[in-house]
C-alpha cells in the first residue's frame, strides 16, 4: 500500500482503535481495545510502531499531555484520526465492501463462492 | 527477581539494551501502568510477571523493524537526492539484509555450505565419470554395430566368456562370417623401447591391418594401416604418446622407433579423442596373422566384429558357432556389444557410487530445507508485522529465496570447484578400480549442469516449504506467539530430519554390507603367503634374446647373481604371478585320447614355490636338474590332478599339454591358488619348469628381510649389469598386487564411498535431532516448567523430551528399513554376497547405532528441560 491506498489490515484496526477511544485515545487504551475486541493479547510494540507509521503518513496526529491534578503519573501523547485516515478507511472499507459482494465464507468447512 | 507491584526488572533491561531510549521510555511507560492492571486482574504475580516479560519480547521486533524503517526512509530520501533507482535501493537493502542474516549464524550458514560443496563436489565428480564412461558413446563410427568375440565352454553358459582365441579360430570365423559382418583381431603386448632416452617397455597393441579402419578412425596425422603392411615394421602412435615422448613433432611421420631391438618406421598418428577401452595401447603395429604366426598357438588373438546391413548378432553367433562347435574343445561363440564389453563390471560399481552421491546430496538438501525452515521461523515474525505494516507479501519470499540463491550458489560453486580439482583423480581411480583402459576424465558441462539445475530445483523447493508455511500463518497467531517455531513447523521439520534418519541408515547399512564383503574378500587365502614379497617384471626383446637358450642363459645368469646377494632360496622367476589378471589358459589332458581339462598354465623357475610358500603337497618342488635335455618337466595343483587323473598317487605320471609333442612328466603336487580374482573358485593350474619353458617376459619375485628400495636397487644393479637395455618395471609388492586384484579395488572404493558419504548422514541426522530437541525445550519451557511446578519429576521431563525425538528416530528408521530393502537388492546384484541373515544383524547394528547417536545429540536439551528452574521459567517467560 502506498499513500492514501489501501491500509494494511493491522492498521486499520488501529485506526478504528483510535475513532472508537476518542478522546481518551492513547497507546495504553488503544492496545487494550484492540485486545479485548480481538481476543488476543496484542503486542505494545506493535501499537507504537503502527501508530508511528500512521503519523508519518499524515494519517493520525498527536499531542503530548502533561499530567495534572485530575490526572496525575506520566506525560502522555493522545492520537486522533485526521481527515486523511477518515478517508483512507472510507476508502478502505468501500474497497473491502466491493471485494466481498457476493462472496460467501463458511469457516465451519471452509467452502466459498 | 521482583519487588511487590513492581515489574519484572530483566525485560525491562532488555528492553533498554536493544532498543532507542525514546522507544524504550514509551513502551515500558505503557507496559507499567498495564502491568498493574494485570496484576488486579490475574491476582497472581507470576501471571502478571509473565504477561509483562511476554509483551517485551513480542514488542522488540516491530519496534525495531519501525525504527530501521525510518532509518531506510531517510536513506532513501538521501539517496533520492543523490541519485540511484529505488528497485536498486531494495536489492542492496536486501543484500545487506541477507549479509547481516548470513553474519548472525556464520556457522550455521558455512555448515550448510560445506555441505554443499562437499556433495555436490563428490556428486559432480561420480556423475562426471559416470557420464563418460557409461553415457557418451566411444569414439568409434557406429559403436551399435560393433561387437566383441568370445567363447565359452557350452556346458557354462553362465561363465564367464574367454575373450583370447587362437588364430586359426579367428581365420575360420573370418569366413565362416561370409557377408554378416567383417572381422579384426587384435592382441595387446608389451615391449621395449630404446634409443628414445632410457629403456622402458611400453604398451603396444598389435592390430590386423583392417582393424583401426573398422572402428572408423581417421588418423590425426599420417595413414592408417593399409593391407600391405601386414607384419612389417610400421607404427601408428596414440596421441598421448605422440604429445609426451615426442613433444607432438608434426614431422614424426618418417621417424624411426626402436622396439624390441627391432627399428619400426612410424607411418601415422592416432586422434587426440581416440581411446580403444579394451586396451589403451601407446603404439600400434600391423600384426601378420601369416604363418609362422598361426603355427604359435600360445599367441591368440582377440576379436571384434562389425555387423553390416540388417543382420543381428544371434546370426553372427549362430553362422560362427558352426566352427567352434566342431574345434577341440567345443566351445559356443558369445557376441558382446563393444560398449557393454568396454564399461564390463564397472558399470555396477560406477551406478551403485551415483546412487550414493545421489542419497548424499538428498540428505544434503533436507538439511538446507530444515535449516531454511529454521530461519524462516526466526524471522515470520518479523516479516510478518512487516506485512501488516504494509511491506508487499512476495518480501518475505523474496527475502528467503535469496538466502536459498545465496547458499546454494556458494555451495554450487564450491561443489564446481571442489569437482573440477578431484575429477582426473576420482577418473583414473574409477578407470583403473573398474579395470578400464585409463583416459583422461574431467568436469564436463553436462555433469556441472545436469547436478546445478537439480541442486537449484531442490533450492526452489526447500524455499517452497517455509514460504508456504509462512503463508498459512495468521497475524493474530503470530502476535500471540513469542518467537519460537509452532507445532505445525516442528512437524515439517521432524519429518525432514526423520527423512535424513532414513537415508543415513540406508547408506550405513550398505556402507556395513560393502565393508563386510571387503573383508570376506580378503580373508580368503589366496594359496600364497603375499607377506614380504616383491615383484618387478624384466623382459628380454625379441632380437637379442630370440632362442630360448638365451633367455635361459640370461634368466640363469640373473638368478644365480641374485641369489648371491639377497639369498638362495629369496628369488625366483615366474611368466606370470598370481592375481595380476594375466590369461594362459590351455588344455591339459591325461591320454593323448581323453577329452582333457582347461587349466592356467605357468612357467616357474626353481625356487617360485619356496619363495611364494605355495605348499608341495606330494613330490617335489622344481630344481636345477629340470632343465633342457630332459625329457619335459611339470607340477600340477591338487584341483587338477583331482580332477583329470584316476586315483592313485599324480607323480610320476604323464600329461599331455596342447601343442606340446610329446608328454611332461609330473614330478609333484602343490596347494591351489587364486589366479584371476579372490572371489573366483582358484583354477586347476599346471606349472612347467622354466628352465625347460623359457619365457621371454618374467617376473622376478623376491622374498626378502632387507627393505624394498634395497631390493629393487640390487635387481636393478644385476640386471643392467648383465644386460643395459633391459628395463625393470611395474615393481609391486605382492600385497599391493592382492589389494589391485579384480573386485578388491571396487569394493574398497565402495566401502569408502559410502562410509563418508554415510558418516555425513549421521552428523546431519544428529545435528538436525539437537536442533528440533533444542527448539521443542524452548516452545514448551512454560508447560515444562508448569509440570514441575505441579510436581513432575525431572526424570520424567527428560524421558518426555527423549521420546519426543524417539518418535522422530523410530519412523526414520522404519522408512530407512523400507528402502533399504531396495539398497540390499541393489546391492546384492553387485558386489554383495551377505546373506539375509546377517544383513539383518548389520542393519540392527546400523539402527542402534543411530539410536545411540541420536540419544547423544538429544541428551544436552532433554537435561537442559529437567533442570530448569520452574520458577525463572515461568517469570523469564
Amino acid at each position: 500500500m502506498g499513500g492514501t491506498g489501501v491500509l494494511g489490515s493491522f492498521e486499520e484496526l488501529v485506526l478504528l482503535a483510535v475513532l472508537r477511544k476518542g478522546s481518551d485515545a492513547y497507546a495504553v487504551t488503544i492496545r487494550r481495545e484492540l485486545s479485548e475486541r480481538s481476543g488476543s493479547d496484542v503486542a505494545m510494540g506493535s501499537v507504537y510502531a503502527t501508530l508511528d507509521r500512521l503519523e508519518e503518513k499524515g494519517l493520525v496526529g498527536s499531542e503530548l499531555e502533561e499530567p495534572t491534578g485530575s490526572r496525575p503519573g506520566r506525560p502522555r501523547r493522545f492520537y486522533a484520526v485526521l481527515p486523511a485516515g477518515h478517508a483512507a478507511l472510507d476508502e478502505t472499507r468501500s474497497i473491502r465492501a466491493a471485494m466481498w459482494r457476493g462472496v460467501k465464507v463458511d469457516p465451519a468447512t471452509g467452502a466459498g463462492s | 527477581m521482583s519487588g511487590h507491584g513492581h515489574p519484572p526488572r530483566l525485560p525491562a533491561r532488555l528492553a533498554r539494551w536493544v532498543l532507542s531510549p525514546d522507544d524504550a521510555d514509551r513502551l515500558l511507560d505503557a507496559l507499567d501502568e498495564e502491568y498493574l492492571r494485570h496484576q488486579r486482574l490475574q491476582r497472581t504475580r507470576v501471571g502478571a510477571d509473565l504477561w509483562y516479560g511476554g509483551q517485551v519480547f513480542r514488542s522488540l521486533p516491530p519496534l525495531l523493524l519501525r525504527r530501521w524503517e525510518r532509518r531506510r526512509q531517510r536513506g532513501a530520501r538521501a539517496s533520492r537526492r543523490s541519485g540511484p533507482s529505488g528497485k536498486a535501493d531494495a536489492l542492496l537493502t536486501d543484500l545487506r539484509h541477507l549479509s547481516r542474516t548470513l553474519r548472525r549464524s556464520p556457522t550455521t550458514a558455512g555448515a550448510a555450505i560445506l555441505t554443499l560443496s562437499l556433495t555436490l563436489g563428490a556428486g559432480t565428480s561420480i556423475f562426471a565419470v559416470v557420464d563418460a564412461v557409461l553415457l557418451e558413446p566411444p569414439p568409434f563410427e557406429d559403436p551399435e554395430a560393433l561387437v566383441a568375440l568370445g567363447e565359452r565352454d557350452p556346458d557354462e553358459p553362465e561363465a564367464t566368456p574367454r575373450t583370447a582365441v587362437g588364430v586359426a579360430t579367428f581365420d575360420a570365423w573370418r569366413d565362416a562370417a561370409g557377408p554378416q559382418a567383417e572381422l579384426e583381431a587384435f592382441d595387446p603386448t608389451n615391449l621395449t623401447l630404446t634409443e628414445l632416452g632410457a629403456a622402458e617397455r611400453v604398451s603396444v597393441t598389435d592390430v590386423t591391418p583392417g582393424f583401426l579402419a573398422l572402428l572408423g578412425v581417421t588418423p590425426a596425422l599420417g595413414r592408417l594401416f593399409g593391407p600391405d603392411d601386414a607384419g612389417r615394421p610400421v607404427v601408428i602412435l596414440s596421441h598421448t604418446f605422440w604429445r609426451s615422448r615426442l613433444a607432438g613433432d608434426p614431422a614424426v611421420v618418417g621417424r624411426r622407433l626402436v622396439l624390441g631391438g627391432h627399428a619400426h618406421t612410424v607411418v601415422g598418428v592416432l586422434p587426440e579423442r581416440f581411446f580403444f577401452a579394451l586396451d589403451a595401447g601407446a603404439l600400434w603395429r600391423p600384426l601378420s596373422l601369416a604363418p609362422p604366426r598361426a603355427a604359435q598357438d600360445d599367441a591368440p588373438v582377440r576379436v571384434i566384429a562389425r555387423l553390416t546391413g540388417a543382420s543381428a548378432p544371434g546370426e553372427l553367433t549362430a553362422s560362427l558357432d558352426e566352427v567352434s562347435r566342431r574345434a577341440s574343445p567345443p566351445a559356443s561363440v558369445v557376441a558382446m556389444p563393444l560398449t557393454a564389453a568396454i564399461i564390463g563390471d564397472s558399470g555396477g560399481v560406477l551406478q551403485l557410487l551415483a546412487g550414493a552421491a545421489a542419497l548424499a546430496m538428498l540428505i544434503a538438501f533436507i538439511n538446507l530445507a530444515g535449516l531454511l525452515l529454521l530461519r524462516s521461523v526466526d524471522r515470520r515474525r518479523e516479516l510478518s508485522v512487516r506485512r501488516a505494516l504494509g511491506a508487499p507479501p512476495s518480501e518475505t519470499t523474496r527475502q528467503l529465496l535469496l538466502e536459498a540463491l545465496a547458499l546454494v550458489g556458494a555451495g554450487i560453486l564450491g561443489g564446481v570447484l571442489l569437482a573440477w580439482w578431484i575429477t582426473p583423480t576420482v577418473g583414473r581411480f574409477a578407470l583403473e578400480f573398474g579395470g578400464l583402459a585409463q583416459r583422461d576424465i574431467g568436469v564436463g558441462w553436462r555433469a556441472c549442469g545436469a547436478v546445478g539445475l537439480a541442486a537449484l530445483a531442490c533450492a526452489s523447493a526447500c524455499v517452497a516449504v517455509p514460504a508456504l508455511a509462512g503463508d498459512r500463518t495468521r497475524l493474530v497467531d503470530l502476535l500471540h506467539r513469542g518467537a519460537t517455531p509452532s507445532a505445525g513447523d516442528l512437524g515439517v521439520r521432524r519429518a525432514f530430519v526423520a527423512g535424513e534418519v532414513a537415508l543415513a541408515f540406508v547408506l550405513l547399512l550398505s556402507m556395513a554390507l560393502l565393508g563386510r564383503s571387503l573383508l570376506d574378500v580378503l580373508a580368503v587365502d589366496p594359496g600364497f603367503d603375499s607377506r614380504g614379497v616383491l615383484k618387478l617384471q624384466v623382459s628380454l626383446p625379441e632380437a637379442t634374446y630370440g632362442s630360448p637358450e638365451r633367455v635361459t642363459a640370461f634368466q640363469s645368469a640373473l638368478r644365480d647373481a641374485l641369489g648371491e646377494r639377497l639369498g638362495r632360496h629369496a628369488v625366483a622367476l615366474v611368466d606370470e604371478i598370481p592375481l595380476a589378471g594375466g590369461g594362459g589358459r590351455d588344455l591339459v589332458r591325461a591320454s593323448p585320447s581323453d577329452a582333457g581339462q582347461e587349466a592356467v598354465v605357468r612357467t616357474a623357475s626353481p625356487g617360485y614355490f619356496e619363495v611364494m610358500r605355495i605348499p608341495v603337497v606330494a613330490g617335489r618342488a622344481f630344481n636345477e636338474r629340470d632343465r633342457d635335455g630332459v625329457p619335459p618337466r611339470v607340477v600340477v595343483s591338487e584341483s587338477l590332478a583331482r580332477r583329470l587323473l584316476p586315483p592313485g598317487p599324480p607323480v610320476g605320471r604323464s600329461v599331455w599339454l596342447e601343442g606340446a609333442g610329446q608328454p611332461a612328466e609330473i614330478v609333484g603336487v602343490v596347494g591351489d591358488v587364486k589366479h584371476r580374482s579372490l572371489a573366483e573358485p582358484a583354477p586347476p593350474t599346471v606349472y612347467r619348469s622354466g628352465l625347460q619353458a623359457p619365457s621371454a617376459s618374467a617376473v622376478i619375485v623376491v622374498r626378502a628381510e632387507r627393505p624394498g628400495p634395497a631390493v629393487v636397487a640390487t635387481v636393478g644393479e644385476e640386471v643392467r649389469r648383465l644386460d643395459g637395455d633391459v628395463p625393470v618395471y611395474r615393481v609391486r609388492s605382492m600385497r599391493e598386487v592382492v589389494d589391485a586384484s579384480p573386485g578388491v579395488p571396487a569394493r574398497r572404493l565402495l566401502t569408502a564411498a559410502f562410509t563418508a558419504f554415510a558418516l555425513l548422514g549421521v552428523v546431519l541426522s544428529a545435528i538436525g535431532l539437537f536442533g528440533i530437541a533444542a527448539h521443542d525445550v524452548a516452545r514448551r519451557r512454560a508447560e515444562l516448567a508448569l509440570r514441575m511446578a505441579l510436581g513432575a519429576a525431572p526424570t520424567r521431563i527428560l524421558g518426555w523430551t527423549l521420546m519426543r525425538s524417539a518418535w522422530t528416530v523410530g519412523a526414520g528408521l522404519v522408512a530407512g528399513g523400507v528402502l533399504a530393502i531396495g539398497a540390499v537388492r541393489g546391492l546384492a546384484d553387485g558386489p554383495v554376497t551377505t546373506g539375509p541373515p546377517e544383513a539383518l544383524g548389520l542393519g540392527a547394528a546400523a539402527a542402534g547405532l543411530l539410536v545411540a547417536t541420536a540419544a547423544a545429540a538429544v541428551l544436552p536439551a532433554a537435561v537442559r528441560a529437567a533442570r530448569s528452574d520452574p520458577g525463572t521459567a515461568l517469570r523469564g517467560g
